[in-house]
């Protein structure tokens, strides 16, 4: 007999079919800049200094008024990121056009240039969700994102929003790695002294700079600990959460985030990269076959329509290491970003280690 | 702003003992309220928190909903969804330290489990809201931009 959650799962399936043929679009990633202010290992954009012509504050209007007179925004969410976004001179004269436009928008940042006043220009300029990045203890915090000082920094910048007490949501995101999940409990401690709204735990993805030091990827019994850790605070009420990684296997899913994994690229999700490149998820691979087009030579709604096709379908459909695999139908191959194109396999795969 | 939870309020809630001494501005030790009650079981706070927010529920699982709720917060509602149809007590099974026997299955006939905020739209934010009036003002500002 098959339980709810499986039942549910299937549901899912059955409905990610349908979106593959009728994408939704929800979720607008701007890449403002590459240019970054720290210098994480993990860093998934290898973020550093600028590479290339970046979009210009002229091009980034024209792009909000386009999607604007192509979607209905309403429905659609503006997703700032970088980089560290707040390093663009012209972050506010960007951000405010989009307020005027009538865009939600929510952003990442390392929090270390939020001070008071930035918390409050962030508030006129209708941001209403931010996520700003603590990587362990202070010490380990600075030396993962190379940047002495940090760790005090972003939580100024922290309490700055909180003080605020103007947007929706302030989170906290935690990359969890092979070094620093001992340090998981004194994390804890700390997040809840904070007014936040929610403490998102992940882990270190094997993407970007993170490949360079395979010596911190987690290992199988890291994982173990990390989902008995968030499902443990979850179920004593904290706000707690997974991000949209990966599938977890019948018995975690929607236990350690309130929803059942779904690889979002494609489908929910597009993005725009710093340089106009126009993708699905900014932590996808970048390679030529992963980039649909450029913002400068097209429309994004010609190829959010006509192109994308990579993502529209089951990754596992072709995979020989996916064959026969008894959790297909639910895990589809897991997400684009740790798919392994040259190898057509996942490079992250939980079975065995959690299900 | 409405808080309907965070890690602070719910660290209140258990009665953590917090060190801020990392915390930029706090006094360090910071207590955040009392300690349970050893008179009560944490059975019976979640029973008792069960019954209060399975009175809200009251449909099943919305598959149109279950979107990625990023960081930067969900797109603001197309549709009548509401939270609450998101039925949370189908899938949760109880705490493991509550039972020993717990297996995982999470079928509702265990007595199930609630966190505070179950509901997909709500992982990193609630929903952008928009008034009937902020939205006429929009459409109003939007013929003229």
């Amino acid at each position: 007999m098959r339980t709810r959650k499986q039942r549910h799962l299937d549901t899912l399936a059955e409905y990610v079919r349908g979106l593959y043929r009728e994408p939704k679009l929800r979720q607008l990633f701007l890449e403002l800049t590459l240019r970054c202010n720290e210098h994480c290992f993990h860093c998934g954009s290898s973020c550093g200094g600028p590479q290339g012509e970046e979009l210009s504050l002229a091009e980034y209007q024209r792009i909000l008024r386009e999607v604007r007179e192509d979607f209905d925004i309403r429905t659609l969410q503006l997703c700032i990121t970088g980089g560290e976004p707040l390093l663009r001179p012209d972050f506010f004269e960007i951000m405010a056009f989009a307020r005027k436009l009538g865009y939600h928008w929510g952003m990442t940042s390392n929090g270390t240039l939020i001070t008071r006043e930035v918390a409050h220009r962030l508030a006129e300029c209708g941001m209403g969700t931010i996520s700003i990045s603590i990587d362990g203890l202070p010490e380990t915090h600075d030396r993962l994102r190379g940047f002495p000082g940090g760790y005090a920094l972003a939580m100024e910048g922290i309490q700055n929003l909180i003080g605020e007490r103007a947007f929706h949501h302030v989170q906290v995101t935690t990359v969890v790695n092979h070094g620093n999940i001992g340090e998981l409990d004194a994390l804890f401690e700390i997040m809840c002294g904070l007014d936040i709204d929610s403490w998102r735990v992940i882990n270190l993805e094997p993407i970007g700079r993170a490949l360079l030091r395979p010596e911190l990827m987690c290992t199988s019994e890291d994982y173990r600990r990390l989902f008995r850790f968030i499902r443990e605070k979850r179920m004593q009420g904290f706000p707690v959460e997974y991000g949209c990684s990966h599938y977890l296997g019948p018995q975690l899913e929607r236990e350690v985030r309130n929803w059942y994994w779904l690889c979002n690229a494609g489908i929910y999700t597009a993005s725009i990269m710093a340089n106009g490149d126009i993708g699905a998820c900014l932590d996808i691979e970048r390679r030529p076959e992963t980039i649909q087009g450029n913002i400068r030579r097209d429309r994004f709604r010609d190829v959010w329509e006509q192109r994308f096709s990579l993502f529209r379908r089951d990754l596992a459909a072709d995979s020989e290491f996916c064959r026969g695999c008894a959790h297909l139908e639910h895990c589809r191959g897991d997400a684009h970003h740790s798919w392994d194109y040259d190898r057509n396999r996942p490079m992250l795969c939980f079975r065995d280690t959690l299900f | 702003m409405k808080k309907r939870n965070n890690m602070k309020a719910a660290a209140l809630a258990g009665g953590i003992l917090i060190s801020s001494a990392l915390i930029p501005g706090c006094a360090q030790p910071e207590s955040l309220g009392t300690q349970p009650d050893p008179g009560q079981s944490r059975a019976d706070s979640y029973e008792q928190d069960l019954a209060e927010r399975t009175s809200m529920v009251h449909s099943d699982f919305c598959v149109a909903e279950n979107m990625l709720p990023c960081v930067y917060g969900p797109p603001p509602d197309e549709t009548d969804f509401l939270p609450e149809d998101n039925n949370p007590e189908e899938v949760y099974g109880p705490p493991p330290e509550e039972s020993s026997s717990w297996s995982g299955s999470n079928e509702p006939e265990q007595s199930d489990f609630l966190p505070e905020d179950n509901y997909p739209q709500t992982v990193y934010g609630p929903p952008p809201s928009q008034s009937l009036l902020e939205r006429f003002l929009g459409w109003i500002s939007s013929l003229f931009w």
